[in-house]
């Protein structure tokens, strides 16, 4: 069983933080403040891991670990104890299995789709027309079907790419994806230790091996990886990137400078590579570097360093400094 | 029947009519205004499937629950009826843009009677050739009774809005008053009244009470083990339906689980699907069960706890014996448990509460909280926060009167029976030994022994294949 208290004590860091930054980048909540804390505590990798999972329920647990006394808490922020250290280096097996989650590989889009187009393959390989599908979704149903007529030619083809794939995964984890579908009079039984985060993460392993053929209908019904930065804050920065100024930006998109300096941070975040020039100064990126080398990490203490900035300017140097160590890995 | 009805009926895979849906159909293509009141089970949907598939336009059906609304999908999908959509705030607003400009090219469309009203969906209505509405569940706009739903105040103006066509009100049970309320509300004319017997003469009613919740739980495995066959158990609680299918995960020859609203999607529906195919038999649940779940053999209801309404004992024991064999039900509770219940209809929602959904509504849409959801229907329904209080308080009082029917039903010295049928003024059979009361030995003798069907057992993924596949090669 994937015991959540372990889940979190594994996606926890060993450097403060406030609880509630990883409960949000868990759930998948997109927002720049959020989405810095996942960077600052590489946490990202885990975004919408657990996506229903809920704040009563996330605080219970970090209330255990405390009591547990493999975290330490002081002004609302917590980390690992030596204890709790022990104990993560003990989960290792877990924390592979965590690795093949993967944000961009939108498995919570593709899990209905997924068991949707193996029920109507299936019912079609018994030229069965009328079964009750598994999923009454209308967007779901809808692609499904936009696939499957595009796929319907080679039958025999998509299913035996699928045994091809199924073949490539461990033995353990294809017989227990095969559990949970639903076909021509078959229902799966389930697996007895089944939860919404196994299946998350056997759909995983079944979308890396999928990515690896791409020319399969499997591949055209999973539809690639996504990109975690929204459209719009996408277009703000390829707006940037040619030149406009963040000005200019509130000017043309009729929107809050807020808004504006919201996405700057994502698709920084994200790893778009926008230049610190177009922020501070090389005198200032120094003063910052300086303050940076001597152990100043927060915001309140870089500000201190160099007064009179804005807090755009200093949080694309904490992001870009953080996506630095974080490569460096 | 007509040959035309005949036709349709063999197409869905059906060979006779059962009573009321002739009548009901017959009146609805003759053009009349019709109030259905046929009881859980006995085919309500083919009562609009079949004209819907034989008059021209869009058959419009306002249902109120989205659980409802995709299982009535599903179910028209399996029969091949045609092109069938559900409008509910779960699309975003591309799809259903999408959606409305092509709504003419839809036999059937599925709505939620809060979306009914909205600019874009009722002009989009207009300008395609309504020719009936169906409104399911029709007593939820019976306004004091426990399902009301505020938007179902409407649906008589919209009805007008849409050309006055025909309407089709059904629901499962509906006193007397309630069947005025309806005529009257959906503005009927010269309605046809079909109003079946809410009696299952096949069901024993059980009512059990013991002074401790211990022997409850107790009497639930020694029926469990008596009984052979499918069989429910609705729990007072999410927690409830977990501990006993922990509980009782070993008794010899029945397979458990548990089904609440926190379980999440995929394994509500394996579990749905399994019990359905046998491969569970014993399913401890929430209210949340059974909606769609059509299983003719269920032979055993257990209702622990005392119920708020009879409505809703009525709708969870409606689910045995369909298949028209006796089966048993009983309603088991202890002392403790008619206190809970009690408490649980008179407390109120403060006005902090209400407040609060108001302030965020969208935020509380998607509880599962009875309370919660009637809130944010009634500011769907633009009633004022002060109005909705003085509504609640008012609630109070017929939610006590329908907690005094069901003690009424709970103590009738005579009949419980009877005490049932007087509530729904419906007509039912004289008590016998087979009819309720404390579940005796021998009418458990009298169940029919289920089929043992020979079920494969499949596993490894690649036997698994071949099964779904069909490559027995
Ligand atoms: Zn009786």
């Amino acid at each position: 069983m994937i015991s959540l208290d372990d889940i979190l004590l594994l996606l926890l860091d060993d450097q403060p933080q406030r609880p509630l930054g990883l409960w949000g980048v868990i759930t998948g909540r997109k927002t720049a403040s959020i989405m810095f804390a996942g960077l600052q505590h590489q946490q990202l990798h885990y975004f919408g891991l657990l996506a229903g999972l809920s704040k009563p329920d996330y605080l219970a647990a970090v209330q255990r670990l405390l009591t547990a006394k493999l975290l330490q808490q002081t002004d609302e922020q917590v980390w690992r104890t030596a204890t709790g250290r022990a104990r993560c280096a003990q989960l290792h097996g877990m924390a592979a299995t965590l690795a093949s989650y993967d944000p961009e590989l939108n498995v919570q889009q593709f899990a209905p789709r997924f068991f949707l187009a193996v029920q109507v393959l299936s019912e079609a390989s018994y030229q069965q027309r009328q079964y009750v599908p598994l999923s009454a979704d209308w967007q779901v149903q809808q692609y499904v079907r936009r696939w499957y007529h595009g796929t319907r030619a080679e039958l025999a083809d998509t299913v035996q790419e699928l045994t091809v794939i199924f073949s490539q995964l461990h033995p353990a984890t294809a017989d227990y994806l095969a559990m949970l579908m639903i076909g021509h009079e078959y229902v799966g039984s389930g697996a007895d230790q089944d939860s919404p985060l196994r299946r998350e993460l056997a759909l995983c392993d079944l979308l890396h091996t999928i990515e690896s053929r791409p020319a399969s209908a499997w591949q055209r019904l999973w539809g690639g990886r996504i990109s975690l930065l929204p459209p719009a804050a996408a277009q703000t920065s390829a707006e940037f990137l040619r030149g406009a100024s963040v000005q200019e930006l509130v000017a043309r998109k009729h929107r809050r400078i807020s808004t504006i300096t919201e996405h700057l941070q994502l698709a920084a975040i994200m790893g778009q590579q926008l230049p610190l020039d177009r922020f501070l100064s090389v005198q200032q990126q120094a003063v910052l570097a300086t303050a940076w080398a001597g152990g100043q990490r927060t915001y309140q203490e870089l500000l201190a360093a160099l007064p009179g900035v804005e807090f755009l300017q200093v949080r694309m140097f904490q992001i870009m400094m953080y996506r630095r160590q974080n490569n460096a890995r | 029947m007509r040959a035309e009805v005949a036709e349709q009926l063999h197409k869905f895979g059906y060979q006779n009519l059962r009573p009321g849906q002739d009548e009901i159909i017959t009146a609805v293509l003759a053009g009349r205004d019709v109030l259905g009141i046929l009881p859980t089970g006995s085919g309500k949907t083919l009562c609009y499937q079949i004209p819907g598939m034989l008059l021209p336009g869009i058959t419009l059906v306002v249902e109120p629950l989205l659980a409802l609304m995709r299982e009535q999908v599903l179910r028209m999908q399996a029969s091949g009826a045609g092109r069938v959509v559900a409008l509910n705030s779960s699309l975003d607003k591309a799809d259903m843009r999408a959606i409305l400009a092509t709504l003419a090219t839809y036999k059937f469309v599925f709505i939620s009677p809060e979306l009914l009203s909205r600019p874009d969906v009722l002009s989009a209505l207009t300008r395609s050739p309504v020719s009936l509405m169906v409104v399911d569940e029709a007593h939820c706009i019976y306004q004091w009774g426990p399902d009301f739903r505020p938007a179902y105040l409407r649906l008589g103006d919209l009805r007008v809005q849409l050309g006055s066509c025909r309407v089709l009100a059904l629901t499962a049970t509906a006193p007397i008053s309630v069947r005025e309320v309806i005529g009257r509300q959906l503005r009927m004319q010269n309605a046809y009244v079909y109003a079946a017997s809410v009696d299952r003469p096949e069901l024993f009613l059980g009512v059990e009470e013991y002074p401790q919740d211990g022997q409850v739980t107790d009497r639930v495995g020694a029926l469990l083990t008596q009984v052979h066959g499918p069989a429910i158990i609705y729990c007072r609680s999410k927690h409830q339906t977990e501990e006993l299918a922990a509980r009782f995960a070993h008794l010899a020859g029945r397979k458990c689980n548990f089904y609440h609203a926190g379980v999440d999607e995929h394994s509500r529906m394996l579990r749905e699907r399994q019990f359905i195919n046998g491969g569970l038999d014993t399913l401890f649940a929430t209210s949340a069960f059974g909606m769609g779940v059509d299983k003719p053999d269920v032979r055993m209801v257990l209702y622990l706890g005392v119920p708020a309404t009879l409505e809703d004992y009525q709708q969870a024991i409606g689910r045995a014996g369909r298949d028209g064999q006796p089966a048993v039900t009983a309603l088991i509770y202890s002392e403790r448990d008619v206190s809970r219940t009690a408490q649980f209809i008179s407390a109120l929602p403060a006005p902090s509460l209400v407040n609060a959904i108001y302030r965020d509504a969208a935020g509380y849409a998607n509880s599962d909280d009875a309370q919660i959801q009637l809130i944010v229907a009634y500011h769907q329904a633009h009633f004022t926060p002060a109005a909705v209080n003085a509504a609640l308080s008012e609630r109070l009082t017929v939610r006590s009167k329908s907690f005094m029917a069901v003690l009424d039903f709970l103590r009738a010295a005579d009949c419980h029976r009877a005490a049932l049928m007087r509530h729904f003024d419906s007509e039912g059979m004289a008590h016998t030994d087979a009819c309720c009361g404390h579940v005796t030995d021998a009418f458990l003798a009298t169940l029919p022994e289920p089929l043992r069907r020979s079920r494969r057992d499949f596993t490894g993924w690649q036997v698994i294949f071949k099964q779904i596949f069909n490559t027995q090669a």
